[in-house]
């Protein structure tokens, strides 16, 4: 019995001993990351067959088309997303404090608008300033307000990565000096003003660096669309459709003959005399610019070149005189200047960035000039998010590749675009 | 009374050790043949991988090899060397090889540099470009591939599927 005893301890011991070992020190595993490897490799090969058949800047923006070619070729239930950071998305939502009749025509300055052979889609949505739709890209306020109370608001709105844009025009100090959200948020300041009127030119950056690069490389390159307003076509025409191109509040009207010319008025006298082909350049009133797309007869696209002069320009009326507001940044950096009119040797900034994508532009009024619509296309390109998901995925988890991807039509685009792949379970 | 404590404790060891000692044992002869087994497979899928890229990233050796008698090529790859670009292949290259593999496995295998058996299809849509197989006779790997290929000035796209066992 005594023996026994210690028997069925040791056995006990030993089955107690195996059930420690079993939790204590699992079984030998050998892992190997084949699978992760294997789906790395797809994504990265999957790029670069795009980019070898030349459509890896269709792909970066058009989900369907991306989503028909991945189709063909993934198997074994992997789910494809991709992304794309650093340039203009496709949609851009911009919340603005407009009247239905400013939404309407900003509608028509913006729509349709093609970046290098890709549609951009404006969406203007109308907001109180307190609150915005959701997806907003960019905030736009349209005319002077006092911007006191919205500072949180605005302060929130560039943490969320909203750009801010103001067309506003001030008359006096304290609309300036007084307001914190211009003071802190546009880094705004009032330094007086002087009668008259000047010519605004672009304070030329230096550097890529430069905050005030991107907005004038958009100028310099976006195309703005042209719409036509009446139906007339020009002998040898197969098309019609006449609009005018307006600069510096001089209209210069022009016809589409067919689908690679255009005739232009380059004298405003209301007789066609330059014909330009699809690509072209030409020249009016001394100044650069470049036909790139003319779509049927509804409208067409050109672009300004280096280097354009805005006309006759003043912040604000009294008393039948003309005055403009010396307008600052209040830290004095003269490189956050985008715009500025020269008068007597003096600048005045008409426009002035700060950083967060926040922008303070003068108020062009209701029925701007072509050149201000460029301006004010090319700061709302700028202030929207640059980062886009294409392909969208339920699924968080797995491996992308990234690859940088340029394309440069009408403006050269530098993005990186990324392919990610993760199996379903 | 102290020789029974001293026989207790001694059992008490010796069942530790033997638990160790054979849980150890065990784990270890189940562990052994499928650690070998997995780096058999690790070698192969290596193997494979590599084999990949020589065929899609190298141009072969002459790079103009596809115009030249087998018995004057050093390597075979499939890259076209005009272009000079990653998963970019020559399409003459891929005539050429889908031929040379059909008409002659053990040639096109040595100048591969391979000691394992292969099978390669180049697949666009459902039309085979490379269809060079044999039966498979052991445990095998695959690796699939994404290539563009250049045909009449334009450029197409395929699945490469590369089984090695």
């Amino acid at each position: 019995m005594k023996a026994q005893i210690p028997l069925i301890e040791m056995i006990v011991v030993i089955i107690a001993l195996f059930i420690a070992f079993g939790i204590l020190f699992p079984g030998f595993v050998y892992k190997n990351k084949w699978k992760e490897a294997n789906i790395l490799l797809m994504s990265r090969d999957m790029i670069l067959t795009i980019d070898r058949i030349g459509k890896l800047y269709e792909y970066s923006f058009n989900q369907s088309a991306l989503s028909e070619f991945l189709s063909g070729l993934i198997r074994e239930n992997l789910i494809p997303w991709s992304e794309v950071e650093g340039t203009t998305t496709n949609k851009i939502v911009v919340a603005c404090n407009c009247t239905e009749d400013e939404i309407n025509k900003m509608y028509s300055w913006f729509n349709p608008l093609f970046l290098n052979n890709r549609k951009i889609i404006f969406l203007f949505l109308r907001t109180n300033l307190e609150e915005l739709p959701v997806e907003t890209n960019v905030l736009l306020i349209k005319g002077y307000k006092n911007l006191t109370t919205y500072s949180n608001n605005f302060n929130s709105y560039v943490a969320r990565g909203i750009g801010i844009v103001e067309l506003m025009d001030f008359d006096a100090q304290e609309k300036v000096n007084s307001d914190e959200t211009q003071k802190k948020i546009f880094g705004l300041a009032w330094n007086g003003a002087e009668q008259g009127t000047a010519d605004m030119v672009f304070s030329e950056p230096t550097s890529v660096k430069n905050l005030t690069y991107i907005p004038y490389k958009n100028f310099y390159h976006v195309p703005l669309t042209l719409n036509t307003y009446s139906e007339e076509s020009l002998p040898g025409c197969d098309s019609y459709g006449k609009g005018n191109f307006t600069l510096n509040r001089t209209s210069y009207p022009f016809w589409i003959c067919n689908a690679t010319y255009v005739w232009f008025d380059t004298n405003a006298d209301g007789i066609n005399d330059t014909l330009v082909r699809l690509g072209g350049k030409f020249n009016i009133s001394g100044y650069n610019f470049s036909l790139n797309y003319i779509y049927d007869n509804s409208s067409i696209a050109v672009s300004f070149k280096q280097y354009f002069r805005f006309s006759n320009y003043f912040s604000y009326e009294q008393a039948g005189n003309k005055y403009i507001a010396n307008i600052a940044p209040i830290d004095g950096k003269e490189e956050r200047v985008l715009l500025k009119a020269i008068k007597d040797g003096k600048s005045f900034s008409t426009v002035i960035l700060n950083f967060s994508r926040v922008a303070w532009m003068y108020d062009f009024g209701e029925n701007p000039s072509d050149e201000e619509k460029e301006l004010l296309l090319s700061l709302l390109l700028w202030a929207a998010s640059k980062k886009s998901v294409v392909l969208i995925s339920p699924m968080k988890t797995g491996f992308s590749t990234s690859y940088i991807n340029v394309e440069n039509k009408d403006v050269f685009e530098v993005y990186k675009f990324s392919l990610g792949l993760t199996y379903a379970y | 009374m102290k020789a029974q404590i001293s026989f207790v404790e001694f059992l008490t060891a010796l069942a530790i050790f033997l638990a160790s000692v054979t849980y150890i044992s065990f784990q270890i002869s189940t562990f052994i043949p499928n650690y070998l087994n997995e780096v058999k497979a690790e070698r192969m899928r290596s193997e494979a991988f590599q084999l990949s890229e020589l065929l899609i990233n190298d141009p072969g050796n002459p790079a103009n090899w596809y115009t030249l008698n087998l018995n004057n090529v050093v390597r075979l790859g499939l890259s076209d060397e005009k272009e000079n670009k990653t998963n970019l292949l020559s399409y003459n290259k891929i005539l050429k090889f889908n031929e040379t593999c059909n008409s002659n496995y053990p040639e096109v295998k040595k100048k591969l540099g391979l000691d394992y058996d292969f099978s390669l299809v180049l697949k666009e849509g459902t039309s085979e470009k490379i269809n060079c197989s044999i039966p498979i006779t052991r445990k095998y790997t695959t690796i699939r591939r994404i290539v563009a290929y250049r045909d009449n000035n334009q450029v197409k796209y395929g699945e490469m599927i590369l089984q090695v066992w």
